[in-house]
């Protein structure tokens, strides 16, 4: 494989691969940063991407697709956050049972939208915006300056996060409740608002990273679409350390991962691919194995919070 | 030790319990079957039912079957088509096919060859609860799929000419690209994916000699940003300008790959269904796959169904051909199709030896 040929296609692909992922990933360091684990983010980005596309295809404005995909996304995340927050449930358990209902939810929305109407099959999608000259910058210039304009909103999301849990008292207010909810309940934070607004941030970011799989990288919706990239998202969080930048350095290399393991299938076709397919997944692994230190991250990550306990 | 449940331990365990049983029925509930069960003595009507792994509109396998189905409905008035079964996963198939059982429907069909194995309980229970029930698997090989079954007294299999299928897809390729650069998406590693490939391949050099084939036949069926990937990756270092695909969704992400190189310079082959259209501007042709279900259903009403019968869909009869074509296909090439597709049809165009030469380095 001559690689300085397949480089500028895998950084493509990285790019497009990372923009679901650390937008997922995004919203899970809201939550996460509240306290709240929530595994759930594979089914919350389903019902985003069979959301988006179906709004989308019915209006023609996909703009209105990704906001009603992103509702949805709240919505569906409200019950996590009523389960958890609320009833104080199990986070691992609520999260499972998302990630159950929500494709089911979407694949019956599917079959009611396409039914007997195959038109409805095929969905629109966002244009690519090439950055005159910086497009045209050799290797990364069609990689980087050459997205569909939620990709650019989905990377300037990141100085934008990470701003604002540096600097603004919300933001300090989310990684008090994330640290020690009880003492941030003495200061006058509302712990159980925080919480549920961490909840509400995460679907919907959630949500977003579903239906650019709809919106921007293929027309179509299936069962399955997201392919285990909520999970992958929830180990960027933990590889980047909590933070929007370490996510964004994650997702990028997780797709830097996922676009190699293309290209190499695409030029050693008589190789077994699944070792090539198992590429991006070892890097995860391995990444856990070095960053997912369990005195990591928020202190009160996980725990239900008992306002009454002392 | 004791262990106080509270109030809200049993509401929230209740309702996590609850939102993972609407999740795990739900998936199934988007079209369930509404079959009325009734069956007529002197069987002057009759129902056939499908059972299908994905959508039924899914632009490729399904679909595929669905619109086979429906052909063969409107040349038989007499039979009445029950809502087909879509998304089944394996672990249901053995239910969906029962369900039909239980309703006397007169044949059932399985949509691919990944239910057989589930139904063999079902196959064997109903040969002496409802001998009415006939069973038809697609792509399915008697001689090894069904080798474990009691019975194939009610059981019949169809077999596309792969051959045909893919020298048809392969005389397109060889004749439309200009790089001699063609590529194959392949969902799974079967050996029916390698013959379509391999005649595919061996049919695109005997039109051009330069033609190099690119190939992956693992790709899986849903994951189109895949098909989208690989096909930019082929354009980009090997001009990959022509592409055949049997991966459903997959293909879906290839064409996308496709049409951002240019639908004037790069094509689609589709299949299995007629794609040519506004919605799939790379699309050039489509090789296409009637499944011979109203054939089928003669035998049923004829009584010379089953005994593991084998029915062929080839290009004799109307079972393997070539969809439209789009204008990017001229006149003359459309020719010089048709003067292969006899001879394919003829079984002169390519010999077996041809194929194999090509599967054995796969």
């Amino acid at each position: 494989m001559d690689f300085m040929t397949a480089l500028p296609t895998i950084l493509k692909a990285m790019t497009m691969g990372a923009v679901p992922i650390l937008l997922a990933a995004l919203g899970e360091v809201f939550s996460e940063r509240a306290g709240l684990v929530n595994i759930g983010l594979e089914g919350v980005m389903a019902i985003g991407a069979f959301v988006g596309f179906a709004v989308g295809k019915m209006t023609g404005n996909l703009w209105l697709g990704l906001v009603v995909a992103m509702l949805a996304g709240v919505l569906i995340n409200m019950l996590y956050a009523f389960c958890t927050v609320t009833l104080c449930a199990d986070q691992v358990v609520t999260g499972m049972a998302i990630n159950i209902l929500a494709p089911a939810i979407a694949l019956f929305g599917y079959n009611l939208f396409v039914g007997s109407n195959s038109a409805n099959a095929t969905g629109d999608q966002m244009a690519s915006i090439a950055i005159p000259g910086l497009s045209s910058i050799p290797f990364i210039g069609n990689a980087f300056f050459n997205q569909t304009l939620l990709a650019y909103l989905a990377f300037i999301l990141v100085p934008l996060v990470r701003y604002f849990f540096k600097h603004f008292r919300a933001g300090l207010s989310f990684r008090s409740v994330g640290e020690n909810p009880h003492a941030a309940e003495t200061l006058g934070i509302d712990v159980v608002r925080v919480k549920y607004l961490a909840c509400i941030v995460c679907g919907a970011l959630a949500a977003a990273g579903g239906a650019f799989l709809t919106l921007c990288y293929t027309p179509i919706y299936t069962d399955g679409i997201v392919m285990g990239r909520g999970f992958i998202a929830l180990a960027t969080v933990i590889f980047g350390r909590w933070s929007a930048l370490g996510v964004l350095g994650a997702s990028l290399l997780f797709g830097f991962f996922d676009g190699l393991n293309v290209a190499l299938q695409a030029q050693f076709q008589s190789a077994p691919v699944m070792f090539f397919k198992m590429i991006p997944y070892i890097f995860t692994i391995v990444a856990l194995i070095f960053f997912g230190s369990k005195h990591a991250g928020p202190k009160a990550n996980g725990q239900p919070y008992f306002r009454e306990q002392r | 030790m004791a262990t106080n449940v509270t109030r809200r331990d049993a509401i929230s365990l209740g309702l996590g319990g609850t939102v993972a049983a609407c999740g795990l029925s739900l998936a199934g509930c988007g079209s369930s079957s509404d079959g009325s069960g009734t069956d007529s003595a002197e069987k002057s009507s009759y129902k056939v039912a499908m059972v299908i792994s994905g959508p039924k509109n899914d632009g490729g396998w399904g679909q595929g079957h669905y619109e086979s189905l429906t052909k063969a409905i409107e040349s038989h008035p007499n039979w009445e088509m029950l809502e087909p079964k879509e998304n089944t996963a394996s672990a249901d198939a053995a239910s969906a096919a029962q369900s039909y059982v239980d309703q006397d429907v007169d044949l059932i069909i399985a949509a691919g060859n990944e239910f057989v194995s589930a139904w063999g309980d079902v196959v064997a229970e109903a040969a002496d609860s409802n001998p009415n029930v006939h069973f038809l698997m697609t792509n399915t090989d008697p001689a090894t799929d069904l080798a474990d079954y009691e019975t194939l007294e009610k059981v019949e299999t169809v077999q596309v000419n792969l051959k045909q299928t893919g020298a048809l897809a392969g005389v397109v390729a060889g004749l439309m690209t200009n790089a001699g650069q063609i590529g194959f998406i392949g969902g799974m590693r079967l050996p029916t994916t390698l013959t379509k490939y391999a005649a595919y391949l061996a049919a695109a050099q005997k039109v051009n000699p330069q033609v190099e084939g690119h190939y992956n036949f693992d790709a899986g069926f849903t994951d189109a940003s895949f098909g989208t990937n690989i096909t930019n990756q082929w354009i980009a270092s090997n001009n990959v300008d022509v592409m055949w695909g049997d991966a459903s969704a997959v293909d879906n992400g290839a064409r996308q790959a496709l049409e951002e190189a240019g639908v004037d310079t790069h094509f689609d082959i589709a299949q299995p269904i007629d794609s040519v259209g506004p919605d799939n501007p790379s699309v050039i042709t489509s090789t296409v796959t009637d499944w011979m279900f109203g054939q089928a259903m003669d035998e049923v009403e004829a009584g010379s169904f089953g005994n593991g019968a084998v029915i062929e869909a080839n290009m004799d009869n109307g079972g393997v051909y070539l969809g439209s074509y789009s204008d990017k296909v001229s006149q003359e090439v459309q020719d010089k199709i048709a003067k292969y597709t006899e001879q394919i049809k003829a079984d002169t165009f390519l010999s077996d030896d041809d194929v194999d030469a090509i599967k054995s380095t796969l």
